[in-house]
């Protein structure tokens, strides 16, 4: 079965994005940042393989915010595999490319696993994580944490109930050499332990 | 030049303690889970249990236990008993704290400072040669927020609390630049250890 698995990009201090983010500036104040390392996606090593990986997914999930921040990916987030939209209020306009809109998260869940085949599913954006993990739909977490304190902004794991999930970390890379600092990032994989 | 450094317990989301932490429940509901990976029993006393540990959460542990002195903010001082005024081999520690103290939380090797960047350089000073151990999540803030904080030593503990205390909160919205000196995977835990780059 498809592996469910997030990708995101946070500072060690848990952020995805800086402050007063929005459609016109998806990464708030400052949050680009956290996005330096993306410099070296097409590089040999360590981020050039999760990156890669990343991209060799089947199927996307994503909530409706990151959707909307990121200019609906034209319809197409890469190689127009299938993009499954988690939204409590679906638009009336038609959905673009690849992209449908799922209402419910075991049923995104369900359709996406579906979808990737023998692939597996991005998730991306912190709403879409935050809703699968309670759901109990979220496999993995790869992590791309860098070296930065935002201090404030939006934050990756917020809100979830107080009930601990157990993780096991499958797999840390880092980039042994990296010239400038900026460019520095650690990914980390964990995989959701099953109570 | 000895350093300033910031250990603390912290759960994959971020946080130190679990819900509703205060005194007789010092790491909040479920956060004896972040201490784990070197209590065997996280109820018991860390004095006497480091024992049991090898590999790199030993060394880790035997880092934390040669520091010269310990800079530590009220609240985690008066939960974690004062430790009875000796944190380990009886090095200085210094209360971070605007308050003079309760009679039950003075000892001779404890000394209480209001200004964090005073109590890291009396600490330094006290230590010597050798690091000054920082503890708790406000300390460690104010410590980063007046810039006397040198590094960070996280242990990343595999788990997702959902709430709780954050180590980082309440932060002004200023990029601190860090550089991952070291990272370390033992068992249970990981071992991260950063710089805070002072001249970025």
């Amino acid at each position: 079965m498809a592996t469910i698995r997030l990708y995101m990009t946070t500072s060690l201090d848990g952020y995805v994005a800086g402050p007063h983010d929005s459609v016109d500036a998806p990464m708030g104040d400052g949050g680009f940042r956290l996005f330096n390392w993306l410099d070296r996606r097409d590089d040999p090593g360590p981020s050039g393989q999760v990156y890669a990986e990343s991209m060799a997914t089947r199927a996307v999930i994503a909530g409706r915010r990151t959707y909307e921040h990121a200019g609906r990916w034209k319809g197409d987030h890469h190689d127009g595999v299938p993009i499954f939209i988690l939204t409590h209020d679906v638009p009336d306009d038609p959905p673009p490319g690849s992209v449908r809109y799922v209402t419910d998260v075991h049923e995104c869940a369900a359709q996406a696993r579906a979808a990737a085949g023998d692939g597996d599913v991005m998730v991306h954006g912190a709403g879409a994580a935050q809703a699968l993990l309670r759901a109990g739909q979220l496999d993995e977490l790869e992590l791309h944490v860098v070296p930065v304190l935002l201090g404030q902004g939006r934050r990756l794991l917020d809100d979830l109930p107080a009930e601990q999930v157990e993780l096991d970390l499958v797999r840390r890379l880092t980039d042994p050499e990296v010239d400038e600092p900026a460019q520095h990032v650690m990914h980390l994989r964990y995989r959701v332990r099953r109570p | 030049m000895n350093k300033a450094v910031l250990y603390m317990s912290m759960s994959v989301d971020g946080f130190i303690a679990g819900p509703h932490d205060g005194p007789g429940n010092g790491l909040g509901d479920g956060g004896h889970r972040l201490h784990e990976w070197f209590l065997k029993d996280a109820d018991s006393d860390h004095k006497e249990v480091v024992g049991h540990l090898d590999g790199v959460n030993r060394e880790i542990m035997d880092e934390v236990m040669s520091t010269g002195a310990v800079v530590v903010g009220r609240r985690t001082f008066e939960v974690a008993g004062g430790w009875d005024g000796d944190h380990h081999d009886g090095v200085p520690i210094f209360v971070l704290s605007r308050h003079q103290p309760d009679e039950a939380f003075r000892w001779p090797g404890v000394t209480y400072v209001n200004d964090v960047a005073d109590a890291v350089h009396r600490a330094k000073d006290a230590a010597g040669d050798k690091d000054v151990l920082v503890h708790g999540a406000v300390t460690g803030q104010k410590a980063l927020a007046a810039g006397v904080l040198d590094e960070l030593q996280l242990h990343l503990v595999p788990v997702l609390l959902g709430q709780g205390r954050r180590l980082f909160d309440d932060m002004p919205p200023d990029h601190v630049e860090l550089e991952l000196l070291r990272a370390q995977d033992g068992p249970g835990v990981q071992h991260l250890r950063y710089r805070v780059r002072s001249e970025a």
